[in-house]
């Protein structure tokens, strides 16, 4: 402690040797300061004896010394003396102390130089003023004098700093007194006793990150684009498929349709499944559609951007469910815009009429298919046919009594294979047996059951198995040739007036599916 | 247990078929050989075993679908040949016909004659009427003799070692009364099936 004393009182003297430095750089001013002072301290004992009571104790001894510096200076400087003697003269003395205007400094910063100023005025001059400083709490011998220096702008304002080596503390306390040239005074702002606080604080460092300028951050992904024809009505009982496209530039995941009942406050969630390309669809279970139904849907891009979404909590789409099928495509486009008016159905205005089915099978072959939907019961298939030897067509219809995830289905199908050659397969050493099986066609009919994987608006798989009817004929010519051959040389002939018949009726299967597109 | 997988393999074959059909298929046989009127007019016809030219073969060939029955993997093929009429066509000759022909019968010998050449109808249980020609019941005829089909199935009568069908025609009455040839035809009807399984 008294170590730190030391270092304060000795940093305390430096910088008062500094501030005395500085006083004698101010030149002039100190000079007549001093002349003013020796020509002062003889009035002041002319004053005191005038008006002692007026000076306390310590003033007076403040005095003498000044008045004992004046002599030595005297003394020293009898060159002067005569020209002295006359400024004396002219001294004003008013009898009054200076006025002396203070605004306390309250704080500082450690480590950082505190200014202090003061306005000091007085008709014969002032002298000073002093500023007083000590850290706080140490004792009344503590005070460090600072010479204030006036200022050059405005007559009358003084200011000191106190060095940043004796702002490192906690606090400092301080005082300033002045005088005026008659020596009236002092004056004070605050005292040795009572001295003005000043707090010092540690300096506030900045620690938010500065920004680098010109730098845009922006997040990686854009939510994806959702295109959504609303269902507004729906059978009420009945599965509701929900069918969106959702495009992103950067991948989507997670998109759902939201759905509640009307009047509920929670929504439920429903994961949607991509059924190629860009579409996405969802189907509300039938259990779920015995109230009218409010959704929205919504997506993400694989980067979590979004949810971009079609509809939206507040503003959702409204589904209105009823016991019979909206009156067509009427109704349908008048709750929902023409873009939706793509319906030859009568029950239902958001299905998909349109589609391809590719399947294989026996004896059918393999097919390709357009697929038509005038009823949502009902599809009808119509398109090329191939087994393998030829090319045919073939047609039928197909009734598929519900839209669940397993639906059962009963198919009608009929077609005829144009051309087909047999003797790629079969080797026969009769010409005219050759000629028979190189055109080989015949006419089917099938009559399956099966059952459909998958949604009945968009993408199906299906297995079906049933029986078949083949029907085929053979040219009466070319039997008749056949026979003939046979017959050998004993002089009949034989002449085949129709074509034979073959018939067959057997077991078939098929697999494949169908992809409703519109 | 095999028994009932095969059974469940096999139910839904039940039912099941592959069927060839024709309904008429037209045999044609001239009496002499297509050449000249080689029968002798006025002659009685039950004498026409004398000139050899009654007797007659079909030659099937070795096929599958001529035979009554006959295994095709799972399947049994069974083969039935109606006869649906047998005719005489006289050849066009003026002034000529069947009229004195009082009945003319369609025989088919279930085995060879005992002799090469012979008569395979010497017994008579050896042959089998499968078509026949009777005045008083169809009437006189004219240019063209219709034998009424007595519903035989042929395929029974086709002999299952050289694959023919031996046939014979006997008649009574006269016929025409100049030197004459006719075609003796045979419409038939054959149906192969085969049953699943």
């Amino acid at each position: 402690m008294q170590l730190r004393k030391l270092l304060f009182a000795s940093a305390a003297a430096l910088c008062f040797t500094a501030g005395a430095l500085a006083q004698t750089d101010a030149g002039a001013p100190s000079s007549d300061s001093s002349t003013r002072s020796s020509s002062s301290s003889s009035s002041k004992k002319k004053k005191s004896k005038k008006s002692s009571s007026k000076k306390s104790s310590s003033k007076s001894s403040k005095s003498s010394k000044s008045a004992k510096k004046s002599k030595k200076k005297k003394s020293s400087t009898a060159s002067k003396k005569s020209s002295t003697t006359e400024q004396q003269a002219q001294v004003f003395d008013d009898g009054e102390a200076p006025q002396l205007s203070h605004q306390p400094v309250e704080s500082g910063i450690r480590g950082k130089v505190l200014s202090i100023s003061v306005h000091a005025s007085d008709p014969a001059g002032v002298y000073g003023p002093v500023l007083y400083v000590r850290k706080k709490g140490l004792g009344a011998v503590d005070y460090i004098p600072i010479r204030m220096a006036p200022s050059r702008i405005v007559p009358g304002d003084y200011a000191a700093d106190v060095p940043a080596a004796l702002t490192n503390v906690d606090g400092l306390e301080y005082y300033v007194e002045t005088w005026d040239m008659a020596g009236n005074g002092p004056s004070r702002a605050g005292s040795a006793e009572q001295p003005l606080s000043v707090r010092i604080d540690a300096e506030k460092k900045n620690l938010a990150p500065v920004a680098p300028t010109n730098v845009t951050i922006r997040p990686k992904g854009v939510p994806p684009a959702i295109t959504h024809a609303a269902v507004t009505q729906a059978l009420r009982g009945k599965p509701v498929e929900i069918n969106a496209r959702l495009v992103g530039e950067s991948g989507v995941q997670g998109a759902t349709v939201m759905f509640r009942r009307a009047g509920e406050k929670e929504y439920r969630a429903l994961p949607m499944g991509n059924i190629g390309s860009d579409d996405y669809t969802a189907t509300i279970p039938a259990s779920m559609t015995t109230t009218d139904l409010e959704y929205y849907v919504e997506a993400y891009d694989q980067y979590g951007n979004g949810p971009a979404r079609s509809g939206a909590p507040n503003v959702p789409y409204v589904l209105k469910l009823t016991d019979v099928g909206p009156p067509a495509v009427g109704v349908a486009s008048a709750a929902q815009p023409p873009a939706h008016k793509r319906v030859l159905d009568d029950e239902d205005s958001d299905r998909t009429v349109i589609g391809i089915g590719i399947d294989g099978g026996a004896p059918g072959g393999a097919g390709l298919t357009l697929l038509v939907r005038p009823l949502w019961w009902l599809r009808l298939n119509g398109g090329l046919a191939y087994n393998a030897i030829g090319f045919g067509y073939r047609g039928g219809i197909t009734l598929a009594p519900g839209q669940w995830a397993v639906t059962p289905t009963l198919n009608f199908d009929a077609g005829q294979y144009l051309s087909g050659d047999f003797t790629r397969f079969v080797t026969v050493s009769d010409p005219n047996v050759n000629v028979l099986l190189a055109k080989t066609t015949y006419t089917f009919g099938t009559a399956q059951l099966g059952l459909e994987f998958g949604s009945q608006r968009r993408f199906s798989f299906y297995l079906r198995g049933g029986i078949t009817y083949v029907m085929s004929s053979i040219s009466g010519s070319q039997l008749a040739a056949i026979v003939n051959g046979n017959l050998g040389s004993g002089g009949t002939t034989a002449t085949i007036r129709g074509d034979t018949k073959l018939t067959a009726v057997a077991p078939c299967a098929s697999l494949g599916f169908n992809f409703f597109v519109y | 247990m095999r028994n009932l997988k095969a059974i469940c393999l096999l139910i839904p074959m039940l039912g099941c078929y592959a069927q060839l059909e024709n309904p008429s298929i037209l045999l044609t046989h001239n009496l002499c050989g297509g050449t000249t009127n080689c029968m002798p007019a006025g002659a009685m016809l039950g004498l026409l075993q004398v000139s050899g030219q009654n007797t007659f073969n079909l030659d099937f060939g070795n096929q599958p679908l001529l035979k009554p029955t006959s295994d095709l993997g799972p399947t049994t093929l069974k083969t039935a040949i109606a006869l649906n009429s047998a005719e005489f066509d006289l050849q066009p000759q003026a002034g000529a016909d069947f009229s004195g022909v009082t009945s003319v019968s369609l025989l088919a010998a279930i085995n060879p004659p005992g002799t090469p050449g012979g008569d395979p109808c010497a017994t008579a249980s050896n042959c089998t009427v499968i078509a026949d020609f009777d005045k008083t019941r169809d009437g006189a005829a004219n240019q063209k003799l219709v034998l009424r089909s007595r519903g035989i199935d042929l395929i029974n009568l086709i002999n299952q070692t050289n694959h023919q069908l031996m046939l014979q025609i006997q008649a009574s009455g006269n016929g025409p009364g100049s030197n004459w040839n006719a075609d003796v035809s045979m419409d038939i009807s054959v149906t192969s099936r085969a049953n699943f399984p």
